[in-house]
């Protein structure tokens, strides 16, 4: 697991820009790190067991 | 901000945190109570406690009502933490107007009600109340029906609790009634229509609050009440424990425990748990507590129609409902009472995602006139219906006997089962061997009768060939209707097995707005 990623910005930016690609560019890689770990086991996370729980429950007016 | 103000919020939140008077504090300890705000300390984790609407008042004119106008109106609401998992709260003071429900009364309990439905967590009752505020008149009655209304909203959509810790009468009776589980206290809470005194008057009955709507009376007898506890800080307690088996509502699977017991622990005491003898007793108790985990079985209704247990375990950390036939009580026949009670259990699980484990040794259902008067057909087929309807990932261990029209109740495969085992020892079959020997052969003994022959002998040798041909799993498990003859004490690396593999169960029924449940 990747903790710590370093941003190289090439090319001539201003500092503005240069900002704004490294907080783009930790967004991309945060967003793509792995969540904090669920202790519980894989069915719980099972997106099969997720439809099956949303499909049992019917709305009645 | 001014110290002005920090002062008026101090001095108003200490008259509202002591709404009632020092004597009427003083009269509920004195009858074994506590008050409001105490058992709410109890029930939830320490210091996680957020009270709202502190300073409602009731609007109410007429009878000096306007003269007396207690902060909070004799209800306290909330929500707060058990075991780090939100709850929604409210809590009757009975030491404020007799904690008699009025319209501002009702309005906050119907406020923080509605805030658990949207919030998807639990809400617990606690009842102590004297009934409806009647200088209210009927402003009060609305509000019971506000509540009422709401109870049947929630259902099957969060859990509801109700613990009555006092007086619980009339009208008042039919929130708890809805509610999933109710918790009363020995002595000091009573459930009723009517109470003594009308009872007297109409039907000449003497009859005590203990013995008419007691906490032991309704676990024993009527089987409204699913705990009886000794006093209230057992009975909060054990409030605890249940939350700790079940989801926060329809949407989340149920709490999931780290184990610490092995998942291929095998008891050998299982192997001689059934008793050669199949008219002999055992306790199916015995049996769950030795396959689940660390041996605990957190029963529900544990004095009511005791051929029958239910309750909560976890297995291999998961949480699980179970369902079990008593042999040791009517062995473990079902009858009006048992199906019932197995009904509303199995329907509570599958509306909230808690697997199902069933644990069969049935010998039929209760055969007499009470029991067909009292309309059997119609409270067996309450049993037959809900584990039919569950899509809940279903399980069933044959013990002993499945016998007739009970074998196909007790989650058998051909009502939707995930997974089916017998030990050895089970016996599938339409009856017990006599039974089916002196139905069967009733011409041939007869016969033996006449012509002099000893009928006794044979009828042994036709009950000894009937139990060797059909009692047994093997006839059942050559069709598929039991997926594993297996040894007792390999059942519970079994269960787990199956159980894991049908956490991800998905099963879809015709839409429909809802079935028509036999009631």
């Amino acid at each position: 697991m990747i903790s710590v990623a370093e941003v190289t910005v090439s090319g001539d930016p201003t500092p503005e820009e240069a900002a704004a690609i490294v907080a783009a560019a930790t967004a991309v890689l945060s967003s793509a790190a792995p969540a904090a770990e669920d202790p519980r086991p894989w069915q719980y996370r099972s997106q099969w067991r997720r439809a099956a729980i949303e499909e049992g429950v019917r709305s009645v007016s | 901000m001014s110290e002005d103000k920090r002062e008026r919020l101090q001095r108003l939140q200490d008259e509202a945190l002591h709404a009632a008077s020092e004597a009427a504090i003083e009269r509920q300890h004195a009858r074994g109570k506590k008050t409001a705000r105490e058992r709410i300390d109890l029930l939830l984790d320490p210091g996680s406690f957020e009270e709202l609407d502190r300073f409602t008042r009731h609007r109410a004119h007429g009878f000096g009502l306007e003269n007396t106008r207690p902060w909070g109106d004799g209800v306290i609401t909330g929500h707060g933490l058990i075991d780090g998992r939100p709850v929604c709260v409210f809590s009757q003071d009975f030491t404020v107007f007799g904690g008699s429900l009025g319209e501002v009364f009702a309005e906050k309990i119907c406020k923080v009600m509605d805030l658990a439905e949207r919030m998807g967590c639990p809400v617990i009752g606690i009842n102590d109340s004297g009934g409806a505020r009647i200088q209210e008149g009927v402003v009060s009655l609305a509000g019971y029906a506000d509540i009422f209304h709401r109870n049947v909203r929630s259902s099957g959509v969060v859990p509801q609790i109700s613990v009555v810790m006092g007086p619980c009468a009339g009208g008042a009776v039919y929130s708890p009634a809805i509610t999933d589980f109710i918790f009363m206290v020995k002595e000091t809470s009573h459930m009723f229509i009517t109470g003594p005194d009308v009872i007297k008057t109409v039907t000449g009955e003497d009859v005590t609050f203990e013995d008419l709507g007691g906490a032991v009376t309704h676990a024993t007898k009527s089987g409204v009440a699913h705990f009886a506890a000794d006093d209230e800080e057992q009975c909060l307690d054990m409030v605890r424990e249940l939350v700790s088996y079940i989801p926060q509502n329809n949407l989340d699977p149920a709490p999931y425990e780290e184990p610490d017991d092995d998942p291929e622990r095998r008891d050998p005491a299982l192997a001689t748990i059934v008793p050669e003898q199949a008219t002999k007793p055992y306790d199916m108790r015995a049996v769950v507590r030795s396959i689940v985990d660390d041996e605990h079985f957190f029963e529900v209704a544990p004095l009511y129609a005791q051929n029958i247990i239910v309750g909560f375990a976890r297995l291999n950390g998961h949480s699980v409902g179970v369902v079990g036939n008593q042999p040791q009580a009517l062995a473990g026949v079902l009858d009006i009472d048992a199906s019932i009670k197995g009904a509303r259990f199995v329907r509570f699980c599958d509306a909230f995602n808690i697997p199902l484990l069933v644990f069969e040794d049935v010998p039929g259902f209760l055969p007499g006139t009470a029991q067909e008067h009292g309309g059997i057909i119609l409270h067996g087929a309450k049993l037959l219906y809900a584990f039919s309807e569950a899509t809940v990932p279903k399980i069933t261990v044959i013990t002993r006997k499945a016998y007739g029209g009970a074998y196909d109740v007790m989650n058998s495969k051909h009502i939707g089962a995930d997974f089916n085992a017998a030990w050895p020892t089970a016996e599938i079959a339409v009856m017990g061997a006599e039974g089916a020997v002196n139905i069967v052969f009733r011409k041939e003994l007869a016969a033996a009768q006449e012509n002099g022959d000893d009928p006794a002998e044979r009828r042994t040798e036709l009950i000894d060939e009937y139990t060797e041909r059909f009692s047994n799993p093997y006839l059942a498990a050559e069709r598929g209707y039991v997926d594993a003859v297996i040894l007792p004490e390999d059942t519970r690396p079994w269960l787990i097995r199956a159980l894991e593999l049908s956490l991800t169960k998905r099963q879809n029924g015709p839409a429909r707005k809802h079935g028509n449940i036999p009631l």
